[in-house]
């Protein structure tokens, strides 16, 4: 199940806010948080729930055992290797197992076939939030939670199990047992996941849709049988098609990620769960370092705090940094995916970062701050083609593309009248990646000095998210509208 | 995004005055930082507004959900779409397992939400209102392949070895093709895809694109599956037996015969001109009718496609009827000589794939067809086998906006046949057709005694099983251009012909 699927916003939601507001213990309200959750997750994966119920029952017992069991600091540290080993593998042989034997076999020639693993939904999430709380109990910096319950709501939360933030233990222990509704939050929690509903719905489906019609569906590229005619016709396109295509994916994947975590963030603030920010408005940084403070934080500073300290950070010398922070990005990059084309976007932006280090950063903060932006778009653009295409052989092509080599011209007729017709959504797509919004409202907040503008006010801010709602609704139930296809007739 | 200020007040006090005076109100816990601060939070009453919007917002979420479970207004057949909509998954324990169940209970839930019609017609309102829009494109276009100057080299045509080793190799074309699905769905709606129901013939429908208030289907040569079309007509004549004149028709369609030449000339849609040269030179064992395209574009002022669907209108028909006739030597029955019979508010394919577009809407296509003045005995047959009389030119009037063009024919039907009553004898024909020809075959009446009208993509016998025993004086085939790219249509003409 999807946040931005009809099934959730008018069954799976309102139905588990309903037993929520009934229950009226966090005792009681946990444990329906807690089936609601695996329901959740069984709804996507009716097996796979039990990986995740394992794993963290591991976790959970292993947490416990560092904490309690055990006086040597030795014997602690063995169990959160050996813990942390477990972890890996689990993921590592969902995720990376098809990869890595699809490399032997193109070294080797065996094995001849490459069995074909589902990936889990939210692997990647829950077994690093799983990491981080082990680690952390490990460390002595929360407490190792007692009720295997309670942990596994903390790994499994609907809110973020499946596409992050990548929630600490640390950051909700205390609220997992002691959480109050409160009003304000709730106000808040409402135009949050508004905010986020809208902007998966409205604009970041546009926006892939979009994209696909401008360079290639999905489905068309990673089908063996079409992927021959998608390389053509990405060839076919003209130079602005290109890139805008790429414009398009560039919008739809920060709107689509953020918007997820601005749902997750808003539900847990209607019952008062707190996750942190998962997105600072990525596209307004002024290096590629500020970019990564901004983009998906709960991974950077994941990688940051569990992998590149514990690896010594830049404590020890420069080449031992330097190599520590390679280690970092290639490992940020194959968290994205079990595909070479992202370990090489992971060490395209740890090139940048080390660039920005030996000096280009200073220079950046003395230039004019659009310098500084102009310079991360850019790169962080050409991050995304490569983020883009698994399969190497379309990059080149896009390149080319953008220059206007593949010889199709500067911009052809089918361009120019899906720009004309979608001219007002990508303003307000452009809009939407920037603060632009929220100093408005700021603005306007400013400028509410009587009591007849306040109320105008206020009651705007009742109805902006009820008309989002009806319009994601619209959208929802329109994307269903499917007889594009096939005919017939 | 926009934060709303949180209203509790958060004090922040050193730690050696942290008073113990704060009230009952006092909801905070403790919480010791290294600065030895401590966070106090008080609590306040909740505001009125807080209260109107919680209340307006969850009144509206609950009002839908109640809604969403109305399961008498949920719709079960979309008219627009021609298609059944997803079902309520039958329970097994097979398709609990492999996520099947809920999958399909996802896609029932948004692909039958009550309203849905009227929904999506105030979506694609609303989205029309996203820019500048001249012209609207609909759906992916593909680039077409270059068109051969050359013929097709056919010498291989009483047995070509790709028609026989395709149609042996691959699994029956009625299917549509799966989605791949990536495995991680985390961030895609793609439950909202593939609700086409399988095991159906369909017939795909291009990309569209809108100008003013006329759609027209781009058309994209196919280099790989020209080939297999050619072939399949070269192969008629075998398979029937070689006892009859074969007549192929290819039509062309609107965009390359109404749509303005300023415009058409910057459209990436490939040239029908030149294809229909390729195709016609390309045939053998047939007599290739030309000079349709040519007849066509004398009369392209005159009202010869639909505007909101892909098909042609009978006097479109009518025109590739006067070159076919011509070239089998005979005169055609003058227009004039027709009663006509007109069925208004008709919207089409290209207004269902177009997502009804608005503009479309604003002015509907009428359906005029040319009642037959023969006494004729039409009986279809259904793919079951059951028989019925139909009338030629059934009355539209009362059908849906969608479905006007089904007057000609009775549609698409497996196997049909038309007796002329008023002829003791006369020559045979059999029309092989895709939906084109249904528009075109009422002309045919007054020339033949009985015609014999197959759609291979329904009709389950082959070609040279029909013809036994048969006198068949005239073969026709005839379908449109984009049928010459259309696998669906030429696996089971493949089929047909072996």
């Amino acid at each position: 199940m999807v946040f931005s699927s009809l099934i959730f916003i008018y069954a799976f939601l309102p139905i588990t806010l309903l037993l929520y507001a009934v229950g009226k213990k966090t005792n009681l309200r946990n444990y329906i948080l807690l089936i609601a959750s695996l329901v959740f997750y069984t709804w996507g994966e009716p097996l796979y729930v039990l990986i995740l119920i394992t794993m963290t029952f591991i976790d959970w017992l292993s947490a416990l055992l560092i904490q309690n069991l055990f006086e040597k600091q030795r014997s602690k540290k063995a169990v959160l290797v050996i813990t942390v080993i477990i972890n890996l593998s689990i993921i590592g042989f969902f995720k990376y197992t098809g990869f890595f034997l699809s490399n032997i076999n193109s070294i080797f020639g065996v094995p001849e076939t490459i069995p074909d693993i589902i990936l889990p939904i939210g692997i990647s999430f829950y077994t690093f939030q799983l990491i981080s709380y082990v680690v952390d109990v490990y460390r002595q910096e929360v407490p190792a939670q007692k009720k295997f319950t309670n942990l596994l709501l903390y790994s499994s939360l609907f809110y973020q199990c499946i596409a992050g933030p990548i929630v600490r233990y640390s950051d909700i222990q205390n609220e997992i047992e002691n959480r109050k509704i409160d009003f304000t939050e709730v106000c808040n929690g409402i135009t949050r996941f508004a905010i986020g509903l809208g902007k998966k719905s409205l604009i970041a489906n546009v926006c892939g849709a979009l994209s696909d019609q401008l360079l290639v569906s999905d489905a068309f590229m990673s089908s063996p049988e079409t992927v021959n005619a998608a390389l053509s016709e990405v060839a076919s396109r003209s130079a602005v098609g290109i890139f805008f295509g790429v414009l398009f994916y560039m919008l739809q994947i920060y709107l689509d990620f953020s918007a997820y975590s601005d749902m997750a963030i808003g539900m847990g603030q209607m019952v008062g769960f707190h996750f942190k920010e998962n997105f600072n408005y990525p596209y307004t940084a002024k290096s590629i370092t500020d970019f990564w403070r901004r983009w998906h934080i709960s991974l950077s500073t994941f990688f940051r705090d569990y992998v590149y300290i514990p690896l010594g950070g830049n404590r020890k010398g420069k080449a031992k940094t330097y190599i520590n922070l390679l280690i970092v990005w290639f490992l940020t990059g194959l968290w994205h995916g079990a595909s070479w084309n992202f370990v090489l976007w992971g060490l395209f932006f740890c090139a940048f970062l080390l660039i920005e280090k030996a000096g280009l950063l200073k220079a950046l903060k003395n230039a004019p701050s659009f310098v500084g932006v102009i310079y991360t778009l850019f790169v962080v653009y050409f991050g995304w083609i490569l983020f883009r295409f698994s399969d190497f052989r379309f990059i080149p092509i896009v390149l080319k593309g953008l220059l206007g080599l593949n010889g199709n011209g500067f911009i052809d007729f089918e361009t120019k009248a899906l720009l004309a017709s979608n001219i007002f959504f990508i303003i307000i797509a452009i809009i939407a990646v920037t603060p632009a919004a929220k100093k408005l409202k700021e603005f306007i907040i400013s400028k509410c000095n009587t009591q007849k503008k306040q109320l105008t006010f206020e009651i705007a801010s009742i109805v902006f998210p009820i008309i989002i709602l009806l319009l994601s609704t619209l959208t929802l139930v329109g994307d269903s509208y499917n007889p594009f296809l096939y005919f017939q007739f | 995004m926009i934060y709303n200020k949180p209203r509790d007040y958060i004090f922040r006090v050193p730690n050696a005055t942290a008073p113990e005076k704060q009230s009952k109100k006092t909801k905070g816990k403790a919480k010791k930082d290294n600065n030895l601060t401590e966070i106090v939070v008080i609590k306040q009453k909740p505001k009125k507004q807080e209260i109107a919007k919680i209340a307006a917002f969850f009144v509206t979420l609950y009002l839908g959900t109640v809604l969403a479970f109305i399961i008498p207004l949920r719709p079960t057949y979309s008219d627009s779409e021609k298609r059944t909509l997803q079902e309520f998954p039958q329970f097994t324990l097979e398709a609990l397992y492999t996520g099947d169940y809920f999958e399909d209970i996802t896609l029932w839930f948004s692909d039958t939400f009550p309203f849905r019609e009227s929904m999506t017609k105030i979506n694609t309102f609303l989205k029309s209102l996203s820019g500048i829009s001249t012209v609207e494109i609909h759906g992916d276009v593909e680039g077409g392949d270059d068109i051969p100057d050359i013929p097709l080299d056919v010498d291989a045509t009483v047995a070509p070895p790709t028609t026989t080793e395709v149609t042996t190799t691959e699994p029956p074309t009625t299917e549509t093709p799966t989605v791949t699905s990536p495995a991680v769905v985390e961030t895609t709606n793609a439950q909202n895809q593939a609700t086409v129901p399988t095991n159906m013939n369909v017939q795909s429908l291009g990309a569209i694109l809108i100008a003013g208030n006329s759609a027209y289907e781009y058309y994209s040569f196919s280099n790989s599956l020209a080939p297999r079309f050619i072939n399949s007509v070269n192969n008629i004549k075998n398979a029937s037996g070689n006892k009859s004149n074969v007549y192929t028709l290819v039509v062309p369609t609107s965009i390359d015969i109404e749509l303005n030449d300023a415009l058409r000339k910057d459209v990436n849609s490939s040239d029908q001109k030149k294809a229909l040269q390729y195709f016609n030179s390309s045939f053998k064992n047939t007599t290739a009718v030309t000079g349709i395209y040519e007849n066509l574009r004398n009369h392209r002022t005159e009202y010869l496609y639909f505007r909101t669907d892909h098909h042609w209108t009978a006097l479109g028909a009518y025109y590739a009827y006067e070159q076919f006739i011509y070239t089998k030597g005979v005169s055609p029955v003058p227009i004039n000589d027709y009663k006509t019979l007109h069925f208004d508010g008709f919207l089409g394919t290209f207004y269902a794939s177009s997502g009804q577009s608005t503009e479309l809407a604003k002015t509907p296509d009428t359906v005029i067809a040319y009642e037959p003045f023969n006494n004729v005995d039409f009986t279809i047959t259904q793919k079951d086998g059951a028989t019925f009389k139909w009338k030629v030119v059934a009355d539209a009037t009362d059908y849906a906006p969608s479905m006007k063009y089904t007057a000609f024919i009775g549609a698409d039907q497996p196997y049909s046949v038309i007796e002329n009553l008023d002829k003791d004898d006369g020559e045979t024909c059999l029309v092989i057709k895709d939906s084109f020809g249904n528009a075109f075959v009422p002309f045919l009446i007054p020339h033949y005694k009985t015609i014999h009208i197959i759609d291979p993509r329904h009709y389950e016998l082959t070609l040279s099983e029909f013809s036994q025993n048969k006198k068949i004086d005239d073969i026709i085939f005839i379908s449109n251009i984009s049928t010459t790219r259309n696998e669906i249509f030429i696996g089971a003409m493949e089929e047909f012909i072996k």
